[in-house]
């Protein structure tokens, strides 16, 4: 039998099998459970590279300007936005909180949380960007494909300042997936944005299980960071002055 | 075709065979085990389920009286505008954000062993666990505390200990431990949930006290984004960076 046969065959199986009409009635039931804790396997994929993407002469322009300290919202303690929170590969964990109706993603860091609907419902219109999208997930199966609209321009796509647009299009499938005896949660991601690339960019991440991976308290932790980091500035300059305005013990 | 009377390969049975079992729902939701099921997005309000108003502060705490004139001496020279950690973008830390009544949504997810408290309103993630843990030993203090929860009857009650010390808006010690206890009910504006903070702090307080408050749900009420540091970030894009110094 050739391919086109087959093919017949396995639509055939889909539209008879008794889980195609439960599929299709009840969009919400998922046949994979995604949640828990897991740690991106930085070893096992590659991070976008510039070189290998089909830039537009905006992309060029943009990157060009790139300045992180203004433009990374992470230099901040903002988010990281979507789809950036879930192609960074830095060993942060995320955690997966799924029920019938939305499937969470916790990221730990800067406070990004995706929410994705899979209670049926469709993009609404005019959406106002944000950080994080708006994301509606359906079960393909065992794959979960989430689709994503609105997220803001003002987010990049990767440390070195990837641009993106408004309308920009992100379409990822979450599994599970077997790699070298390891289980694993692989995202396949689809980013389509012809202001700035000219092919869509196709991106793969995988997460190994982390269950004892402990999340931190995000922003507060980044700010805090902050707030010491003045502190000490601040002792330096005291120090400084001080040696400066002559007083001898702390020339030592 | 080559083989037009071969019927379907194997293959394509096994995958129908496999699509039917991948279809069994996978049951990962609590809410079939557990009496009441919270999730949902909740917005704290100060009218109570027969119409009045809800003090949640109904009288003066009974601080011990070396913290009551600390505390005193400590508000005297207390600038909101700057001393208050808010202003700070840190999170609010338990039990604040819980007793607080600003408009800012919470949204209750419910699922195995698992209740996550996500709050709008400086962005906070609460865990409490229902697996029946206890708190584990030495852990380090934190803004939202280690919370483990069971069920009473119709409430869920969760405890919080592990809580940084911190002095507003009032003080607590690391000795504060916190007990929730959930109730859903039916009010005038549909259903609430009740909140009732027992709050027992020996080095602050000279007894344990209940505080309460509720929460309702609106129509279409979904979550929105708060990143306490955007009006930071956007100053700076405008090319006016912040002189806070911890922003």
């Amino acid at each position: 039998m050739n391919a086109p046969g087959r093919w017949r065959c396995y639509v055939l199986a889909a539209m008879l099998g008794p889980c195609g009409a439960i599929v299709v009635a009840q969009s919400a039931a998922a046949a994979v459970d995604l949640s828990g804790t897991w740690v991106p396997a930085a070893d096992l994929v590659s991070g976008l590279n510039a070189d290998d993407l089909q830039l537009t002469s905006a992309a060029v322009d943009a990157l060009g300007q790139f300045d992180s300290q203004t433009f990374d919202s992470t230099a901040f303690c903002m988010p990281y936005g979507t789809p950036r929170n879930t192609l960074a590969t830095a060993p942060h964990p995320l955690e997966i909180v799924q029920r019938p109706e939305q499937v969470t993603v916790i990221f730990d860091g800067l406070g990004d949380v995706r929410r994705i609907f899979t209670d049926g419902r469709s993009h609404p219109e005019d959406l106002i960007p944000s950080w994080m999208g708006y994301s509606v997930g359906t079960w393909d199966g065992e794959t979960l494909v989430v689709e994503t609209q609105a997220m803001t321009r003002e987010s990049i796509l990767s440390d070195a300042g990837l641009p993106h647009s408004d309308t920009m299009l992100l379409e990822e499938r979450w599994r599970l997936v077997e790699y070298n005896d390891e289980s694993l949660l692989q995202v396949e991601l689809s980013i389509v944005d012809p202001v700035y690339y000219r092919e869509p960019i196709e991106a793969m991440r995988l997460f190994r299980r982390a269950p004892h991976a402990t999340m931190s308290e995000g922003p507060g932790l980044c700010l805090l960071d902050r707030w010491n980091a003045h502190l000490e500035e601040t002792n330096r300059k005291l120090y400084r002055d001080a040696r400066e305005a002559g007083h001898e013990e702390l020339s030592r | 075709m080559t083989s037009a009377k071969g019927g379907c390969p194997r293959r394509s049975y096994l995958h129908l065979l496999a699509t039917v079992l991948g279809c069994l729902p996978i049951s990962m939701s609590s809410a079939d085990d557990a009496p009441v099921d919270f999730t949902g997005i909740w917005m704290p309000t100060q009218i109570g389920p027969d119409g009045e108003r809800n003090e949640v502060f109904p009288e003066a705490l009974p601080f011990l009286p070396e913290v009551q004139t600390r505390n005193e001496e400590f508000l005297a020279d207390f600038k909101h505008e700057v001393d208050d950690s808010r202003r700070s973008c840190l999170p609010y830390g338990m039990p604040r954000q819980m007793l607080t009544v600003a408009q800012y949504p919470t949204e209750i997810i419910q699922t195995e062993d698992r209740i996550t408290i996500l709050v709008e309103l400086h962005n906070d993630v609460r865990r409490i666990y229902m697996d029946g843990r206890a708190p584990p030993d030495g852990l380090r203090p934190t803004w939202m505390g280690y919370s483990v929860g069971r069920w009473e009857g119709q409430s869920l009650v969760v405890t919080t200990t592990d809580i940084r010390e911190h002095g507003l808006p009032r003080p607590q010690s690391r000795e504060l431990t916190l007990q929730e206890r959930f109730t859903l009910i039916e009010g005038q504006a549909g259903p609430m949930i009740e909140l009732e903070i027992t709050h027992e702090d020996p080095r602050i307080y000279s007894r344990p006290f209940t505080l309460k408050t509720y929460y309702r749900q609106y129509e279409g009420l979904e979550m929105g984004e708060y990143f306490c540091n955007e009006d930071v970030w956007r100053l700076n894009l405008d090319g006016n960076p912040s002189e806070l110094p911890w922003r």
